[in-house]
């Protein structure tokens, strides 16, 4: 199940998921970057069709649409959290026509084109990474990102978060089992102090994991150094790809 | 050029006590020679893991450890680290690194060798393991008993001379266990195993060393140890509830 969630349609096939995974790691940041220096001022149309840009790359990779926008869902309530309040602050030197009345709520209009452009950016962001991670194996990402310079440290530590969180998430699951099996329940202060209890269980746990896997790694000669070997060949596709996306994206910034 | 029978590990007084001043370990003196299958068995806490991890100069205590002429000490720990080979008892230990093919390849690359003979070690010890062509898949995606072979290709594929395995059929069901002991007694290299599986004893080892309270309190052929009913009462252990003769001759 939680393996299901994480790695999606990471392993079907396409000519996306064929792709060199620095390609496409390169691709998908420059998309956010164009994106969100892109101003919107009401030019709609650019967006459009960078949607469309976007959205035919969701066609080729044969990632299920549904399934990308249900995704995408998730992250909207976090950034409308944030930008919601945009409209309602008024800003000083605004003469009253700036402002519009709905509903019996004063609009700040410049908020509301605020409004507007972060969520809409802030959503296609999120498209473009939810399409990056359903067509590429994270172990591909990772190391497509080792490859183009990114800090070490960072790639072990999420590769080590990758490997092991499925391990403490069977640990979690036997441990509520075990508390179920004896009818865990009772007052809510007692049962939160339980919880609290479990969380501290857990870290230890994963201290003390992480003690024996250092010690096997010393035992394979581990230096402080990871060595790990990656053979990624860009092959003549990729680099077309990667042309043809960025004269779109230039097409679609400046203007035609 | 090899002497045949040489020592593969000699361990003279060795003594170590823990940080809390519990003795783990008192004047333990060993030899194993070159090819030995040696079982290391007695209670839990008798200190069996922990003379493991000297091997190694994981632990380092008083006295000496040489593995075949060379002292364990710091200049010569990473020589040590890839003549002995350890297989810890959980696999998810062992393999750390998200693929199969990177947690393979993680001894033989910090040994600085070439690409080409890594890959090829790589491969070979995933043959020599059963688990051919499984070098794209993810460590958590394999069963128990899969991950309990690939933890011991990870050494393998260091070309060790010494396999030191903690609890190698533990946790695994009684095919996995059978195939996992068939599969040990494959490897010609010297064999040092930590365990309660009093049949895997009795076919894979040729000497049993018993460990009680930090000592080493018998050590003899297997057949001896394991048909001396006084000795093993003694010490909490069990003979295989199928008798030697019969279960290791047969085929």
């Amino acid at each position: 199940m939680e393996q299901a969630f994480l790695e999606g349609y990471a392993n079907r096939d396409s000519m996306v998921h064929r792709l060199d995974p620095r390609v496409k790691i390169i691709t998908f940041f420059s998309f956010i970057f164009m994106v969100v220096l892109t101003p919107m001022q009401g030019d709609f149309y650019r967006f459009l069709a960078y949607f469309t840009l976007l959205f035919g790359l969701m066609l080729f990779s044969r990632v299920p649409l549904n399934f990308i926008f249900q995704r995408s869902l998730v992250i909207l309530p976090f950034v409308v959290f944030i930008t919601i309040f945009l409209p309602f602050s008024p800003s000083k030197g605004l003469s009253e026509t700036s402002y519009i009345y709905l509903w019996g709520l004063k609009l700040n209009r410049e908020g509301l084109l605020f409004f507007q452009e972060i969520t809409f950016k802030a959503w296609l962001s999120t498209l473009s990474m939810i399409l990056l991670t359903n067509t590429t194996k994270f172990t591909d990402l990772l190391k497509g990102m080792e490859k183009l310079k990114v800090a070490r440290i960072m790639i072990i530590i999420i590769s080590f978060m990758y490997r092991y969180i499925f391990v403490f998430i069977e640990e979690v699951k036997s441990v509520q089992r075990a508390m179920q099996s004896r009818n865990f329940g009772g007052n809510k202060l007692w049962q939160w102090r339980m919880l609290s209890a479990l969380l501290a269980s857990i870290f230890l746990r994963t201290y003390e994991q992480s003690e024996r896997v250092y010690v096997a790694m010393l035992a394979r000669g581990f230096d402080g150094e990871i060595r790990t070997m990656d053979e990624m060949q860009i092959a003549r596709l990729d680099i077309a790809f990667l042309g043809l996306f960025a004269v779109m994206m230039i097409i679609i910034r400046v203007g035609w | 050029m090899k002497i045949l029978m040489s020592k593969a590990v000699e361990i003279i007084n060795l003594e170590y006590t823990y940080p809390d001043k519990t003795k783990a370990l008192d004047s333990i003196n060993l030899e194993i020679k070159q090819g030995e299958s040696i079982a290391l068995v007695g209670a839990n806490g008798a200190g069996k893991s922990t003379l493991l991890l000297h091997l190694n100069g994981i632990n380092r205590g008083k006295g000496q450890v040489n593995i075949l002429g060379l002292p364990v000490e710091e200049k010569n720990l990473k020589k040590v680290r890839s003549m002995v080979g350890m297989v810890f008892q959980n696999p998810d230990d062992q393999l750390f690194l998200p693929t199969v093919f990177d947690d393979v390849s993680f001894g033989p690359m910090n040994m600085g060798l070439d690409k080409e003979e890594v890959k090829k070690r790589t491969s070979r010890a995933l043959e020599a393991v059963g688990m051919a062509g499984f070098e794209k898949r993810l460590s958590h995606h394999l069963s128990f008993g899969q991950k309990k072979r690939i933890a011991i290709a990870t050494v393998l594929s260091m070309g060790p001379e010494v396999l030191v395995l903690d609890e190698p059929t533990s946790n695994l069901d009684p095919r996995n266990r059978r195939n996992l002991v068939e599969l040990l007694k494959t490897f010609k290299t010297t064999k040092i195993i930590a365990t309660h599986d009093m049949g895997m004893v009795a076919s894979v080892c040729d000497r049993v060393v018993v460990m009680s309270q930090g000592k080493v309190v018998a050590d003899g052929p297997t057949k001896e140890i394991l048909t001396d009913q006084d000795l093993l009462d003694k010490y909490g252990l069990e003979s295989p509830l199928i008798h030697p003769h019969v279960c290791c001759h047969h085929g």
